[in-house]
């Protein structure tokens, strides 16, 4: 479903993302994890068509990302880290919004139900600009969700949410991947990752560092230690890589 | 520490110019900015022509008039400071209040660290008006000080006012709207000069009569000194003795704000992150005017128009939502254009008028209808994500503005045609047919350059040089572009007017048609822009 092969982006002389090569299927949640400027939202921003990549291959659903980015992102649905909403918009103008945009027939029932599901339907007149944080992060991810996307990508999801929200969109990320999604979330939330995730993909400076199954990789990381968890295996890479470069 | 915060804060302004120079666009802006200064200088050493036809005079004339205009001058330009500043009486950014207020400061010490901020930009502004003015003062000494005195004063009565504001406002409840206040002074103010008018047969006479009146006097007194400043004809006694009594009064201002302030301290808090939000969102949308409504109803179902049709949709409910009484406002004046132009007439040659309708065709309504990829600058990511080719998001962008921009004008030219005699309609009819087409290619040309060189629209705080320098250069480059693209349209009609045998409506056609030709060249030439333009590297 998603296809990255030899990608490297790079800004002027800094390389921001180095000959990076993963995959993930219909089903499966891949878990981007990496020290800050590792490279993450390069790489996420570069999937979903928003800047182009440097070289290397990747797709879509199979839709190539940059000779056939239209249709690529007919079937992707990106939700970054900071929910860029339009500020004059209420709630539901924004899923009418993107109903129009993405050519969703017959999407009100859909769009009542994610309202629902987010509890945001006594909010739907409200102006997007007038909402808290934790909100406009939830009209972001219902957005993402209504044209049914095949492909989702998730930049730090769970910013300003509450508990019951950050449950609601645990769930419904588990719910898409059931339904034959295939998922990245980008998180330094390694409890959730560690949760949530089916892969996982580190990476530092711009490097992929491990790739493969969650189960594969903390049991790589396994020193004689039966609790191996996603944290240990963290700072394994990249304190290691510091301990180095320093 | 404060001191060497200062201190700090300024070399990290140099650092930052410098590095912009760095670049294209900074050097560029540089050039340019230095020319527009030469010009300006150059215009200003002849005395009275920044004043306008009107003060063609000798530098001795100018100085009587200096004299008589400059105290109500400096009083109608403090008031006006004190009515249109929504914000605190001093504002400190948000990362003054989370740094400074938190910290071992005095409150005192942290006023007087941002009187010296305002000091500064003052001693910058007082620079340029002393290059600028026209030379009717003695010394160019006497220039600076007298407008550096002049910008304290303002920006310390204002405070002062602010402060009082407040502080009455903190023992008196009063259920009473700003804005009312604003609108009951002007109109009480506007009926007072209308009875001295009738009193002294014209506003001049009205003028004279309040300045010799006691009243009078004594309101105008301190701003009769930095007059005395500006005119002082010797260094010492004059200059030194004016200024020294200038800088007393701006001392014993400054006093009185450092006693009002602790009664405002919590108000002037949350005053300063309003008004901070107020510039983040202005400088984020364009839209410095912009109302925040939080309930509304919601619109449903926007066109398609092949992707076209959403994208113009949200950016009219942009306008509908934060702009509609400012585009009321230019519907009314274009309205009222006809009645207006009928009683002024008299005075205004036909290039001042068409002087005066390019300037706010061009630059106005353009930096007032704010409802395109200038509004949209952190909603870049969205339309980058969205599965639509980049001309239909280009156009959908332009249709707002075009219509709005559009719609103004026909009403303009409609009033103009009604009321004004002797104006042909067949012209009318022939400029309202060029509209669409060049606000088109006037809000693509806005776009582009704003898609190549995004910049915010709007000048963040009370000073900032950024935002003149790169406005100027705007207006002229777009100006050329523009002039040059009309150009074009028109060389091909004359062509075409010359191998017709003086066919008029053969011009007006081919003209008509080669502007269209041109203003839809701009989607593709914004298409490239947008698509080139790198959320990343911002």
């Amino acid at each position: 479903m998603i296809q990255v092969k030899n990608f490297t982006k790079t800004y002027n002389d800094f390389v921001a993302v180095q000959n990076l090569t993963f995959s993930v299927d219909p089903g499966d949640i891949l878990g981007l994890v990496g020290p800050n400027g590792a490279g993450k939202t390069t790489t996420m921003r570069v999937l979903s068509g928003i800047i182009p990549p440097g070289s290397g291959e990747l797709s879509v659903a199979g839709h190539d990302i940059v000779s056939d980015p239209i249709a690529a992102k007919q079937v992707l649905g990106y939700i970054p880290d900071d929910p860029r909403l339009f500020d004059t918009l209420t709630v539901w103008e924004h899923l009418e919004f993107i109903a129009a945009a993405y050519g969703v027939t017959d999407y009100q029932p859909a769009a009542d139900a994610l309202l629902q599901f987010f509890n945001l339907d006594a909010k739907r007149h409200h102006v997007v600009q007038s909402l808290s944080r934790g909100m406009r992060q939830k009209v972001a991810i219902a957005c993402a969700y209504l044209h049914q996307p095949e492909v989702i990508l998730f930049d730090e999801p769970l910013t300003g949410l509450d508990p019951a929200g950050i449950r609601a969109i645990k769930e419904s990320m588990r719910e898409r991947a059931r339904q034959g999604a295939a998922i990245i979330i980008s998180s330094h939330l390694l409890g959730l990752v560690e949760s949530l995730c089916t892969h996982l993909l580190v990476l530092h400076q711009g490097q992929c560092q491990c790739f493969g199954r969650m189960e594969d990789v903390l049991r790589a990381f396994d020193n004689a230690k039966d609790d191996t968890t996603l944290e240990d295996v963290f700072f394994s890479i990249t304190h290691t890589d510091e301990t180095q470069t320093g | 520490m404060l001191v060497k915060l200062l201190l700090l804060r300024f070399r990290g302004g140099v650092r930052h110019r410098l590095q912009e120079l760095k670049t294209l666009r900074g050097l560029l802006f540089l050039c340019v900015t230095i020319a527009v200064f030469v010009l300006l200088m150059k215009q200003s050493s002849l005395p009275g022509n920044l004043l306008g036809g009107a003060l063609q005079a000798g530098p001795e004339q100018l100085r009587e008039q200096f004299a008589r205009l400059m105290p109500a001058g400096l009083l109608a330009a403090c008031l006006l400071t004190v009515f249109t500043s929504a914000g605190p009486a001093i504002h400190f950014s948000p990362s003054e209040i989370n740094l400074l207020f938190s910290g071992p400061f005095s409150r005192r010490a942290l006023l007087l660290y941002k009187m010296c901020f305002y000091a500064f930009g003052a001693l910058l502004s007082s620079l340029l008006i002393t290059l600028l003015v026209p030379a009717f003062t003695h010394t160019l000494l006497a220039t600076f000080l007298g407008a550096f005195l002049t910008l304290m004063f303002i920006q310390l009565f204002s405070a002062v006012i602010g402060l009082v504001s407040q502080l009455l406002l903190g023992y008196f409840y009063v259920p009473v709207r700003r804005s009312y206040v604003i609108i009951l002074s002007v109109a009480a103010l506007a009926v007072l000069v209308w009875y001295l008018a009738g009193m002294a047969n014209g506003l001049a006479g009205a003028l004279a009569l309040f300045q010799s009146s006691f009243i009078g006097n004594l309101v105008l007194a301190p701003f009769d000194v930095f007059v005395h400043i500006f005119l002082a004809q010797s260094v010492s006694p004059d200059l030194l003795g004016w200024a020294a009594l200038g800088f007393a009064i701006n001392a014993g201002l400054l006093a009185v704000i450092i006693l009002l302030d602790g009664h405002s301290y919590e108000a002037s808090v949350a005053a300063s992150l309003k008004l901070h939000k107020r510039w983040i969102r202005a400088r984020r949308s364009g839209l410095l005017w912009g109302a925040q409504p939080v309930v509304v109803h919601s619109f449903r179902q926007p066109p398609l128009v092949s992707g076209i049709g959403p994208i113009a949709w949200r950016q009219l409910l942009t306008a509908l939502r934060t702009s509609s009484k400012p585009v009321l406002v230019f519907l009314g004046v274009a309205m009222l254009a006809g009645p207006l132009l009928v009683i002024a007439a008299a005075d205004i040659s036909m290039w001042s008028r068409i002087g005066f309708v390019f300037f706010v065709a061009v630059y106005v309504l353009p930096r007032s209808l704010v409802f395109d990829f200038r509004s949209d600058l952190d909603g870049m990511e969205v339309f980058k994500a969205l599965p639509l080719r980049a001309w239909k998001i280009s156009a959908g962008q332009l249709a707002a503005p075009v219509l709005l921009t559009s719609l103004i004008e026909l009403l303009l030219l409609g009033s103009v045609a009604v009321f004004l005699d002797g104006t042909p309609r067949v012209i009318t009819v022939a400029m309202i047919s060029f509209l669409v087409p060049f606000n088109m290619l006037l809000y693509g040309l806005e776009n582009l350059l704003f898609l190549l060189f995004p910049t915010p629209l709007v000048p963040v705080g009370r000073v900032d040089f950024d935002f003149l320098g790169r406005t100027m250069v705007e207006f002229m480059v777009k100006t050329t572009l523009l002039i040059s693209a009309c150009g074009l349209a028109a060389g091909a009609g004359v062509v075409v007017l010359n191998a017709a045998g003086r066919s008029w409506p053969a011009f007006a056609g081919v003209a008509w048609t080669s502007l269209v030709l041109i203003a839809l060249l701009m989607l593709p030439l914004l298409s490239w822009a947008f698509c080139r333009f790198d959320i990343s590297r911002r």
